[in-house]
């Protein structure tokens, strides 16, 4: 869900995404980059995201994302789904 | 279904996406600043995973299999070549087997063959397929469901010139070849101008009967030849793969115009009465069985109304395919099902061996094994490496058994001599069979032993044993088989009969196909005896409607069977049946019945015969005398008990005439068929000899085949018994140094090699023949009564598996005790 909506903002490279993901969340959430790879793999397969060959800023070749219609889709129904689920969590936590 | 593109797209990108992904990740770590690189996590790991997402490595994995697998294989091709050896057989004996079935049911090869359909009149005396050709010109004219008629039928005893045997000689409408869409191999097929009354005397030839009598020689064509002493002239051959409509195979074809030609038969052949013809008919397209049912039964209305006296009042006409499945006979049925059973016995003892060879590999490979899951691979991928290995081996395997089993069928159809119409050809049922038998038998063998080595444990040995006691069980079923078998041949017919066989022979008139009533039958039955004892060279001759070793009347008194024949009076002296009690019946005693001594002990057990009565076909009959038992029938059932009636009006038109020669009456045959001529019926004359030599005949296939098949299962025994001792002495190499070197003698050593299985030899060979002495019941009871049950050739089919098992364990033995101590204990 973090990835997709840090796409939302136009196409990046693997390692952008994971600095934006990063300096977002004030480096509260420390994952392993690499494991970002797997994802992006799993979302293109879903088409969310579609890539691009380009070259990045060091001169390597590398592939930009750029989110799809389906994409866009699928963050609105992750945000949805976990709106819900936060609320239903703080209700708990108003009234226990 | 667009994720299902993107997937297969991947597959076929899959190296250019791996190597985006490795130099992505490359420059993700290079912009990552030092003292956070460790936090990139494995590139490894992440690189599978990422690969996972696309759901191909199932493949990777696979290929990585089949490489292994080829790599082990072809490391071991002594190994591999064996067990494909093995393997191919077993499921090529089976492959063999399924052509033959699949050759006899094969369809008709004709055009169109579903829209073609067959008549039969259902009447109050049954159901019969002949018609009178009055009949079928009625229903051509007037119905409008068939596209086209075709008319068959057949005359019984035609001669070629001078040759004994008799053609069934199939007589057909002028249309039949061109509307089965027939083409001709040389010459040109029968036409309706052939089938106009005055044309010429034109004839097909049958592909087999013209490679058997004229040796496939082209020249016949146009060439004359003559047939019951009338020139024919030959138009044409008939391919192979056509044997035939209704009757299969068919000798010679000639137009059904030219029956009175050949036969000599006069107008009434012609009419209502005579019932004899075929109806076959096409529909047209559209219309279904009940359809036209439906109309030809409104049709029979019309012609009964014209001809009341040959239409049965309730008679309707049943409208069948004409390629209805063949009934088979119960005991072609038994002895398809054994032969089933004995390749498929061939198959699992081909498994057995192969498991064991497998077992024996696991357990040389087990180091190698136990590194793989040390370093991390799963169980069950190493069982699945396995099993993949395991099924390259089944897989070159089917593709050998599937040349084999197309050249072991073809040596079974020359063995058997069948009609050259069978084919065999490798058809996708034979694939699949193929295919699905090697899938089987892969679990079969090589299930087991993955595990066992995945596993490993003591049960390895248990398994080797049970896989080794089947194996044994299977070679000697087949060894005693073919050995009882083998012996019959040599036996020959010995039956204990009474009556001079070699000397007599049978003359068939065949009156019920000439439409004879039973008086004038009974009448020309006893004209022709007469006439036929005047004969030279003939000094007996009488009537019965069961000429004996050549057909049989079975009909069932209180639960026994009874071999029934009804015969003239003077049967009794010309079989050389003496009288034991009472008195023979006259030749007008219609309600008398002479039975045979082991019937009068069957039927009335400890009481006199004389005076008793039962009901056979129909009619109360009394016992008015018994006489000895002729033993005619041994040669189907063993236990034949038999019983006579004098002739009477219901079965007088069954009568043959049978006569004894002073010399060979095979001699005679000629003289018998022109002394016995009548008009219009050329009998058939037959020796009771040739009856016999058929049977042997039979025998000596069988023999043929399950031979073939013991030689198969010895060969499988002798290569897996070696190959267990052998791995039982590599693996105890350095046990048997050590006892060697403690003071152990020569047969010390032996027997703790062939100790532990001596268990599993003796319960496998008790096993065999168990279920050996129930297949040769089953054999003996429906084809070859005559047999001796004997011990010799079980004895002799043990004896020979000993021997094979002997030599088998000659080289590994030899092996054992040459082992030199000193060396065995260094051996690793």
């Amino acid at each position: 869900m973090l990835a997709l909506r840090v796409l939302l903002s136009g196409q990046l490279h693997g390692y952008g995404i994971a600095q934006r993901i990063r300096a977002l969340s004030d480096s509260v959430l420390e994952a392993e980059e690499g494991s970002l790879y797997p994802t992006l793999q799993r979302m293109l397969l879903e088409g969310w995201v579609t890539s691009q060959a380009g070259v990045s800023e060091t001169g390597r070749r590398v592939r930009f994302y750029t989110l799809t219609r389906q994409g866009v889709k699928q963050l609105k129904r992750e945000i949805a789904d976990y709106e819900q689920a936060t609320a239903a969590i703080q209700t708990i936590l108003r009234t226990a | 279904m667009g994720k299902f593109i993107r997937r297969l797209s991947a597959l076929f990108h899959r190296r250019r996406l791996q190597q985006e992904l490795e130099e992505e990740m490359a420059a993700h770590r290079e912009m990552m600043p030092a003292d956070r690189q460790r936090h990139f996590g494995s590139t490894l790991r992440f690189q599978e995973e990422a690969g996972d997402q696309w759901g191909w490595t199932w493949l990777d994995h696979f290929r990585q299999d089949i490489a292994y697998g080829t790599r082990s294989l072809t490391r071991s091709p002594g190994f591999a070549l064996t067990a494909i050896a093995v393997l191919s057989l077993g499921i090529g004996v089976n492959l063999a087997e399924i052509h033959l079935f699949n050759a006899l049911l094969h369809r008709l090869q004709v055009r169109d063959l579903d829209s073609l359909c067959r008549f039969f009149r259902v009447t109050r005396e049954g159901t019969s397929g002949g018609f009178s050709l009055p009949a079928i010109e009625f229903y051509q004219r007037h119905n409008t469901v068939l596209s086209a008629m075709i008319a068959e039928t057949f005359v019984p005893g035609v001669f070629h010139a001078e040759d004994s045997e008799d053609l069934r000689c199939s007589m057909v409408s002028g249309n039949f070849f061109e509307e089965l869409g027939i083409t001709p191999v040389y010459g040109r097929l029968l036409d309706q101008q052939d089938d106009q009354p005055g044309a010429p005397a034109v004839a097909v030839l049958g592909y087999g009967y013209w490679q058997s009598r004229f040796g496939g020689d082209p020249g016949i064509v146009l060439k004359t030849i003559r047939l019951n002493g009338k020139p024919v002239q030959v138009v044409g051959i008939a391919p192979s793969r056509f044997g035939g409509l209704v009757q299969q195979p068919a000798p010679i074809w000639m137009p059904i115009s030219q029956l009175p030609y050949l036969t000599g038969a006069g107008r009434e052949w012609m009419d209502y009465g005579s019932q004899r013809t075929f109806m076959l008919g096409r529909l047209k397209p559209g219309i279904s069985l009940e359809a036209a049912e439906a109309q030809f039964r409104s049709l029979t209305a019309g012609l009964r109304s014209q001809q009341p006296q040959s239409v049965d009042r309730n008679e309707w006409l049943k409208v069948r395919p004409a390629d209805a499945p063949l009934a088979i006979k119960p005991e072609a049925l038994v002895l398809l099902t054994t032969c089933f059973l004995l390749v498929l016995l061939v198959l699992l003892s081909a498994c057995a061996n192969l498991g064991n060879m497998l077992l024996a590999r696991g357990l040389a490979r087990q180091r190698e094994i136990e590194i793989r899951l040390a370093v991390g691979a799963g169980r069950w991928r190493v069982i699945r490496q396995l099993m993949t290995e395991n099924l390259m081996l089944a897989g070159l395997a089917s593709v050998a058994a599937l040349l084999l089993g197309k050249l072991a069928a073809r040596i079974l159809l020359r063995i058997i001599e069948a009609p050259p119409n069978l084919r065999i050809v490798t058809d996708w049922r034979i694939v699949l069979a193929c295919a699905v038998l090697g899938l089987a038998a892969t679990l079969a063998f090589g299930l087991a032993p993955a595990f066992q080595t995945v596993k490993r444990g003591p049960k390895a040995t248990r398994a080797r044993k049970i896989l080794v006691s089947l194996q044994v069980a299977v070679s000697c079923v087949l060894l005693i088989l073919s050995s009882f078998f083998t012996r019959a041949v040599r036996q020959s017919f010995r039956a204990e009969v009474t009556f001079d066989y070699a000397g007599m022979a049978v003359v068939d008139p065949s009156f019920y196909v000439h439409n004879y009533t039973p008086a004038q039958a009974r009448q020309a039955a006893l004209e022709l005896a007469a006439r036929l004892r005047q004969l030279p060279g003939i000094d007996a001759a009488s009537i019965a409607t069961i000429p004996p070793l050549r057909r049989s009347w079975i009909e069932h008194i209180s639960a026994q069977q009874l071999y029934l024949n009804a015969v003239d009076p003077s049967y009794f002296p010309m079989m050389r049946l003496p009288l034991l009690q009472g008195r023979m019946f006259g030749p007008v005693e219609p309600d008398a019945m002479v039975i045979g001594e082991s019937a009068a002990r069957r039927l009335w057990p400890n009481q006199s015969p004389l005076g008793k009565t039962c009901l056979i076909a129909q009619r109360v009959r009394t016992v008015t005398g018994v006489v000895k038992d002729s033993g005619a029938n041994l040669m189907s059932n063993p236990e034949s008990v038999e019983a006579y009636t004098p002739i009477d009006d219901k079965n007088a038109v069954y009568a043959t005439i049978l006569v004894h020669a002073t010399t060979s009456p095979g001699q005679m045959s000629g003289a018998l068929r022109a002394a016995a001529a009548l008009p219009g019926i050329v009998p058939l004359v037959a020796t009771f000899q040739s009856a016999i030599d058929r049977q042997m005949d039979t025998i000596r296939k069988t023999v043929t085949v399950v031979g073939s098949l013991g030689g198969v299962a010895s060969l499988l025994a002798l290569l897996g018994i070696f190959g267990l001792l052998a791995f039982t002495v590599a693996q105890r190499t350095r046990e048997i140094g050590v006892r060697m070197a403690l003071g152990a003698r020569r047969l010390d050593v032996l027997r703790c090699v062939l100790g532990q299985y001596a268990l599993p030899f003796g319960t496998g060979a008790v096993l065999g023949v168990a279920v050996a002495a129930a297949a040769a019941k089953v054999m003996r009871n429906i084809l070859f009564g005559f047999i001796p049950f004997d011990l010799v050739s079980f004895g002799a089919g043990l004896l020979l598996f000993a021997a094979v098992a002997l030599a088998a364990s000659i080289a590994p033995m030899r092996r054992a005790l040459r082992i030199d101590p000193a060396s065995a204990l260094h051996y690793e």
